[in-house]
């Protein structure tokens, strides 16, 4: 089945409400939908609520044509759905950082071979993984689209209602960011971790430092 | 070629990330560049690392046995809800007629703001929810509104106008150093216009106007 396949099928379903066209469409894109929201909350089980409110709203949506990209118009409604997630006060209140002395914990340990290279590896990936969180909406989401979900930059430009050389600008802001945990960590070895945010800071906010910048 | 900080690439050095589409030619003019300047060979393997960083905090999420399932749960929910007869609502048990009420007529910006953009978005905005009510609400306070301001503007009858702290003729000529209001104003050289003034307190005496012999009167006395 290809995208414009996924196109037809879906307008197919709007206009039949026939559920087997639904499935199909449900079968494809469960897993990239339940990864993707993954990246934005880091929590499985609420990953996959996130992507279950993402198929209801497939579900029950009315106006599609079959004219739309189907993938470009189910990121944007998934990036919606996950946004409105981590723009919750309570996410961030109930998100708990990755312990750094745990070891093997993150990902990035996985390919080290060594124990010096696996605790290198963790702590380059938890500042990484700090980097991005306080990144702003827009350049992080630009960055996952573009390099995990392989969207062309006019479909990311439809998804974050931007420009297509915004979308690069965003891209470039976001990995020139994590280029430069990369040379911290070179020049340091082991940065100083960032300070957390307290409680009030974050009720006074109601966003992190950088959430609102573009 | 575009100059920024301690690079020379730019956005350009997306391209040879593969994270941006880039012309061949133009391919070979940034490798032909970075053979010749080791900073931005730097820059560019620093930006790998910092690629293959990113990569590797998030891993693909397999579905959890219970996803599928619950999903469908959610779906015949709303398949049933869909189905129900419009006739049928009305004879609902009470306790779905309160969470209905609580789900879905209550106001609460935090609920429907997002959903508002949401559908918008992707081009499913209904003529549903809270939108009609706001729109009643906001044009009875409208109305509301001019009506009170009219009624402000609106002259109290029964009686003139409370002018207790208008200060006396006279204390506003002392504050002058003149023995009265006409000294003060021939200073000025408004002596005419404060006797239009004066004679506002006949003009706005309607008795006087609509007994027109009186101005007759006046006629005859200014062509005597």
């Amino acid at each position: 089945m290809n995208e414009d396949e996924d196109a037809e099928v879906m307008a197919q379903f709007v206009a039949s409400r026939d559920r087997r066209l639904f499935d199909r469409l449900f079968q494809r894109y469960r897993r990239p939908m339940v990864s993707y929201a993954q990246r934005f909350v880091r929590n499985p089980a609420r990953a996959e609520e996130l992507a279950q409110d993402v198929f209801v709203r497939v579900f029950t949506t009315k106006k599609y044509t079959a004219d739309t990209r189907f993938k470009t118009w189910l990121y944007t409604v998934a990036t919606h759905v996950c946004l409105n997630e981590v723009r919750r006060i309570e996410h961030r209140l109930e998100f708990t950082p990755l312990d750094p002395a745990s070891p093997s914990h993150h990902p990035m340990a996985r390919i080290a071979t060594t124990p010096e290279g696996q605790a290198e590896a963790r702590q380059l990936g938890h500042e990484i993984q700090r980097t991005l969180d306080a990144l702003p909406t827009k350049q992080r989401t630009a960055l996952l689209l573009v390099r995990q979900e392989g969207l062309s930059h006019e479909d990311v430009a439809q998804v974050l209602s931007v420009s297509v050389p915004a979308v690069k600008s965003l891209v470039h802001r976001a990995l020139e960011a994590l280029r430069q945990d990369v040379r911290r960590y070179q020049e340091f070895g082991e940065p100083q971790p960032a300070p957390k945010p307290t409680k009030s800071e974050i009720d006074n906010t109601g966003a992190s430092p950088h959430e609102n910048q573009v | 070629m575009k100059t920024k900080s301690s690079d020379h690439l730019g956005e350009d050095i997306l391209g040879l990330l593969d994270l941006s589409p880039i012309e061949p030619a133009h391919k070979a003019e940034l490798q032909a560049h970075l053979a010749t300047c080791a900073p931005c060979r730097q820059a560019l393997d620093e930006y790998r690392q910092a690629l293959e960083a990113f990569d590797q905090t998030s891993t693909n999420h397999e579905p959890s046995e219970v996803f599928d399932a619950n999903l469908r749960a959610r779906l015949d929910a709303l398949d049933q809800e869909r189905n129900e007869p419009v006739s049928a609502m009305p004879s609902r048990p009470a306790s779905r007629r309160r969470d209905g009420a609580r789900k879905g007529s209550v106001f609460s910006p935090r609920r429907w703001f997002p959903e508002v953009n949401m559908r918008r978005s992707t081009g499913s905005m209904r003529s549903r929810g809270p939108l009609p009510a706001l729109a009643a609400f906001g044009a009875v306070g409208i109305g509301a509104a001019a009506l009170i301001a009219i009624w402000l503007h609106v002259p109290v009858e029964g009686g003139p106008p409370d002018r207790s702290n208008v200060p006396a003729r006279s204390e506003i000529a002392e504050s002058f150093g003149a023995s009265n209001l006409l000294e003060v104003a021939e200073f000025f050289d408004v002596a005419e216009d404060l006797s239009l003034y004066e004679d506002f307190g006949v003009v706005e005496n309607f008795d006087v106007i609509e007994d027109l012999d009186v101005i007759e009167s006046l006629d005859e006395g200014s062509a005597g």
